[in-house]
């Protein structure tokens, strides 16, 4: 909200500069944004008086017009303007001036070969309305010389204010002003509301009559007539510009002036066309249409709160109002409406048409159920002195049932508890009464008994006055210490430190931590190829979403991965090792809310290792994305990790290039080349390798205890083998076979090389195979390995057709 | 024969002087200081002496024989360490970069976020995780934000069905963990959070740390004490924190936490809005409506929660000002931290 200053001081007796009064509200509860400068262009515009009037000695149009400035100084100044006239006091623009929109300065200019200083100016060269008629007049006996932004007290400076949705009390200059008396001591001033009433009374004239007394527990009218529309004064103009809000005439002025400055949103109704001279409250009946003031067509519910005359609708209720029923130019009789709604039922009817006003919001946060009749009155009095309106005697006042205070009680003690502040009866008096809260003794010592006024609708329960007197206190003066509570602090979950484990296991491999957005695209599944019976297909749907590409929840962390090696690739920076570890949503049959579950995935691309002095470049390859596999696995202590070539590949993946990882039978993901023609859906044009992993299955495996195994007494004793077979066969099968190889001293079979090429044949390779030997009770020779090395180097030749290297 | 020692060792220093190889140096040891050498020579000789010359003449003839020694080894390691320097060891440049597989680097929300819970768990929070789509009960209505209630505007929310949204905080963890255990409770909730926001300032997904800590006289000078301490723990003991009133639902008081600009130490600048305050973090004692909607006793408990972006930490941290750069993974930026 914009709080003009001039206007706030006006309400309360406060000389605090600008940043010091925002400082104060905002250490209260009331956050000040920023102060916003006004009509700084203005600083060089000074009051002058016209002494003298002379022809331009080369222009017909302009005449030179000698100006006193104050202080004895006289200025010669070039104008065209039509109503100079010697006497008259008008603004002149001095040398430097920045004036308009975009700052224009006033410089030293011959105009016609005769020099001019300064600019005597109208209200739209200074930005103040768009009258360009003529010179700006003012009051005839005001000194020259004087500042023109102090003369004409324009808002120079205005607070931005964010209010927080309980205190819809402070939504106007009074209530700022409420809590800066309370807070600084000073005097709340309430401005003038007794009109002089000079009509007969408004009863006999018109009848308010309130059906729903639940939606619309008060309703005020008051009565102007002779009303003249016209423009108001710039003061008034310049406090509503002040705020955002755009002058129009004297009368809606005059009811936007209350609404800031007194926080009750009016309504001025064209007392000619309200039919029957009466008002009904009723709620709308289903289906109802109405043209509201902006001129669109608005269809109702029964749930819409509407102000009717005697035949026809004529406002939404506390949102906006009729069309047929505004304030013309024309207009001469105004009705006055100065009403409480009900928060909720404005709310919704505002949500549902999606039509939010400066009414609408604060009916909507609660307004002032007490202050009705006052802002209608100063609204009246606003009509009378700056439209000439005459004031009927008299308000009509349908409020049922007034309002009465919820009576709370507080215990000192316990508030004094809850802050972990001293506090003593008197204080808490003090703070609460300072706030327009009316209070008395409890039943006992410790208590009191607090009654808020209407305006402060936030107040309901013991633990609101605590707010009020913390804030009252300052959040600052409160006392800081460290709780006193016991030092247990259980350990961390396991899953969370199996993903914290397998975090760092990833980085320590040289891959880099992705977080891509819990949202997709309704094509990634078709993206991946993902067959019709794919459980990834089954999302979850955004009703709301800001953009297609985000409107569902993400099944697979992999349209996300590749989107992000597609940017950096985009960006030049070929070499992509990214991994995610995070949830995903899958939709769940007959229950709200989806599975939950983490994956984890990998995306590989470019080169694992740049070509560097000690090595040759290492572009990526199935080797590395199943290494980066294994590499978790022995981080994370899990043996038994399998990978399984057979069966079909998942769609996206290259049929040729892929294994399931399994561990124990069950399946944990895959990994594998990502399909050519997927790859390029994504926009990558070079391979990628890709790994995709059930993380909550994988670290559920992982084992929680170890035990130590003894340190081998014993050397170990090496063999190697180096076998020509058929280059189709895969060497883990002979891995595989050698390690199942019975052999009580056979300790782990590796495979240390794969050589192709001369002097072996095409179609062929060697397989480098390294067997460990070793006892536990003794050393062990070589004669004694021997035997079982040779029968196990004979039952791979056998099995595979393989022969020995020479 | 005094004067003869310290000739000897004269002469043996002189021609160590001139000596420009390991042969000469080797040739000058065994002449000076070998079983047949001069100084054995010359030692053989102290029974000539007086008896009472003896001790002396022994102990300068030692002295003699140490620091001849230590010359020579001293030579000869200035010897190796020249020819090292002038002709290099072969396949040896010192100069060259080591050899060292890469590094990846943990995301900096994942490093921020770690850092945050690290803090909290000394204090002894634990740390629990809850659903990111949550049911409208724990992400608003249990915590005091019923149908209607002009707070939910605060936050833009993304339905996914009937009473069924992404949660708009990491709060619905708060009601999550009162429903399962009784008090007290001391908890810290990390996690993904959304709200239907995009521009420089926002992202419609974003990390939160929500904290939670329950029990009997809790008060609000002890949220200031625990909140503080982080403040301090996170930006430095001198940083200077402020606490303001402000309005959560589900606390009563609410305070906002705001610390001293970590870029202009305070004296105002763009990052800080020329206020010299940053706003870090929202708290405040859980409201009693919340302890009814979980079942614990108002009257009985009293407490405080807290919740903080950890992406507003991360950018004050490392001086990030684009908030959209933690979800391009752009590995130029990811690599920075």
């Amino acid at each position: 909200m914009l709080v003009p200053l001039n206007w706030l001081r006006e309400m309360v007796d406060c000389d605090l500069a600008a940043s010091d009064l925002a400082d104060t509200l905002t250490n209260s509860g009331l956050e000040v944004d920023g102060v916003i400068e006004r009509h700084s262009g203005l600083d060089q515009v000074i009051t002058a008086k016209l002494v003298e009037v002379a022809p331009h000695p080369n222009a017909d149009r302009l005449r030179l017009a000698t100006v006193d400035c104050g202080g004895g100084r006289r200025e010669t100044v070039v104008c065209g303007a039509p109503n100079l006239e010697v006497g008259m006091v008008t603004p002149l623009a001095q040398l430097g001036a920045k004036l308009g929109e975009d700052g224009q300065e006033v410089t030293k200019v011959k105009i016609r070969g005769v020099q001019s200083c300064g600019m005597l100016s109208s209200e739209r060269d200074l930005g103040l309305s768009d009258d360009h008629g003529g010179l700006m007049v003012l009051d005839p006996g005001l000194e020259p010389g004087r500042k023109l932004a102090e003369v004409l007290e324009l808002e120079t400076q205005v607070l931005e204010i964010s209010i927080t949705p309980n205190r819809g009390d402070a939504l106007s200059i009074l209530g700022v002003a409420r809590d800066v008396a309370a807070l600084v001591g000073a005097e709340l001033k309430l401005p003038p509301c007794e009109p002089s009433e000079q009509q007969p009374g408004i009863e006999g004239q018109a009848q308010i009559e309130v059906l729903d007394a639940k939606a619309c527990p008060r309703y005020t009218g008051r009565l102007v007539k002779g009303v003249k529309i016209g423009p108001s004064p710039l003061w008034m103009r310049d406090r509503l510009m002040a705020c955002g809000i755009r002058p129009i005439s004297n009368v809606v002025d005059v009811t936007n002036y209350i609404l800031l400055e007194l926080g009750q949103p009016l309504h001025a109704f064209n007392f000619s066309e309200v039919g029957g001279a009466k008002i009904v409250v009723r709620m709308a009946s289903e289906g109802e249409k109405f043209v509201t003031l902006d001129g669109q067509e608005r269809t109702l519910t029964a749930n819409d709160l509407m102000i009717c005359d005697a035949e026809k609708a004529v406002g939404l209720a506390g949102v906006m109002g009729g069309l047929n029923s505004e304030v013309t130019d024309d207009t001469t009789e105004v009705l006055i409406e100065s009403a409480f709604f009900d928060p909720l039922t404005i709310r919704r009817t505002s949500k549902r048409l999606g039509l939010s006003t400066e009414a609408s919001y604060r009916f909507e946060r609660g307004i002032d159920l007490e202050g009705c009749a006052r802002a209608n009155s100063r609204a009246a009095l606003l009509m009378d002195q700056l439209a000439g309106g005459k004031v009927a005697a008299g308000t009509i006042d349908v409020y049922p049932v007034p309002y009465q205070a919820p009576r709370i009680p507080l215990s000192i003690s316990r508030t004094a508890r809850y802050l972990g502040l001293p506090l003593t009866k008197e204080m808490v008096v003090g703070q609460l009464e300072r706030l327009g809260l009316t209070v008395s003794d409890g039943p006992d010592d410790d208590s009191i008994v607090a009654e808020p006024p209407a305006l402060r609708t936030d107040l309901e329960r013991p633990v609101d006055l605590t707010e009020e007197v913390a804030r009252m206190v300052g959040y600052n003066n409160i006392p800081a210490r460290l709780p006193q509570a016991g030092i247990g602090a259980p350990a961390r979950p396991w899953p969370q430190r199996v993903r914290a484990l397998a975090r760092d296991a990833m980085a320590a491999q040289g891959l880099d931590e992705a977080i891509n957005y819990s949202f997709e695209h309704p094509k990634a599944a078709d993206r991946l190829a993902l067959g019709a019976e794919d459980y990834r297909r089954r999302t979850v749907k955004l009703i709301n979403p800001l953009s297609e590409e985000q409107s569902e929840l993400r099944t697979s962390l992999l349209p996300g991965l590749l989107a992000s090696a597609a940017r950096n690739l985009a960006h030049r920076v070929m070499d992509v090792g990214l991994f995610e570890i995070g949830r995903v949503f899958v939709a769940q049959e007959g229950q709200p809310l989806p599975e939950e579950s983490f994956r984890l995935g990998v995306v590989l691309s470019g080169l694992m290792a740049p070509a560097s002095w000690w090595a040759g470049e290492r572009p990526v390859s199935l080797s590395h994305v199943k290494g980066v596999a294994q590499y978790l696995a022995e981080a994370l202590d899990l043996t038994g990790m399998a990978f399984e070539t057979g069966g079909e590949a998942p769609p996206y993946l290259d049929q040729a290039e892929w294994c399931q990882v399994t561990m124990n039978g069950e399946v944990l993901g895959e990994l594998g080349r990502l399909d050519n023609r997927v790859a390029r859906g994504f926009d990558l044009d070079r391979p990628v390798y890709v790994l995709d992993m059930h993380f909550d299955r994988l670290a559920d495996l992982v084992p929680r205890e170890k035990v130590y195994s003894h340190l081998p007494r014993y050397p170990e004793l090496v063999r190697d083998v180096a076998l020509v077979v058929a280059e189709a066969l895969p060497a883990g099968e002979m891995l595989a076979q050698a390690r199942a190889f019975s052999d009580p001293w056979l300790q782990s079979v590796e495979i240390f090389d794969v050589y192709r090429g001369k002097p072996l044949d095409k179609g062929q390779k060697s397989l480098g195979l390294r067997f460990t030997y070793r006892a536990e009770d003794r050393t062990l020779t070589e004669e004694e390995v021997t035997p079982g090395y040779q029968a196990l180097v004979d039952e791979l030749m056998k099995s595979f057709g393989a022969t020995l290297r020479a | 024969m005094r004067q003869e020692l310290l000739e000897l060792k004269d002469q043996a220093l002189a021609q160590l002087a001139t000596a420009t190889d390991e042969a000469a140096l080797t040739e000058l040891r065994t002449r000076f200081l070998g079983r047949k050498g001069l100084l054995t020579g010359l030692l053989r000789k102290t029974g000539t002496l007086p008896a009472e010359e003896r001790p002396a003449f022994g102990q300068l003839a030692n002295q003699v024989k140490q620091e001849l020694e230590a010359a020579l080894d001293g030579a000869s390691a200035d010897l190796v360490r020249q020819s090292r320097t002038k002709a290099g060891k072969p396949g040896v440049d010192v100069t060259l970069p080591g050899i060292r597989p890469r590094r990846g680097r943990l995301h900096p929300i994942t490093q921020t976020e770690r850092l945050i819970l690290e803090v909290f768990s000394r204090m002894g929070f634990s740390v629990v995780e809850t659903p990111e789509v949550e049911l409208d009960w724990y992400c608003f209505e249990a915590l005091n934000m019923p149908p209607d209630h002009p707070a939910r505007d605060m936050q833009d929310t993304f339905y996914l069905s009937d009473g069924v949204v992404l949660r708009t905080h990491t709060s619905s963890s708060q009601i999550r963990t009162m429903e399962k255990e009784p008090p007290p409770l001391r908890i810290v909730c990390p996690g993904k959070a959304f709200r239907r926001d995009s521009d420089a300032t926002h992202t419609p997904m974003f990390h939160q740390v929500e904290g939670l800590m329950v029990g009997e006289d809790i008060s609000f000078a002890d949220l200031k004490g625990v909140l503080i301490n982080f403040v301090h723990q996170i930006f430095g003991p001198e940083v200077p924190v402020r606490f303001r009133p402000s309005f959560f639902p589900f606390t009563e008081p609410s305070a906002e936490v705001d610390i001293g600009c970590v870029v202009c130490g305070g004296e105002g600048c763009r990052v800080c809005s020329h206020t010299g305050w940053l706003e870090i973090l929202g708290s405040g004692m859980v409201d009693p409506n919340v302890y009814k909607n979980v079942g614990y006793d108002p009257d009985k408990v009293t407490g405080f929660a807290f919740g903080m972006g950890i992406e507003r930490i991360a950018m004050l941290r490392w001086g990030i000002d684009d908030l959209r750069l933690f979800y391009d993974n752009d590995l130029r930026f990811l690599r920075q931290f």
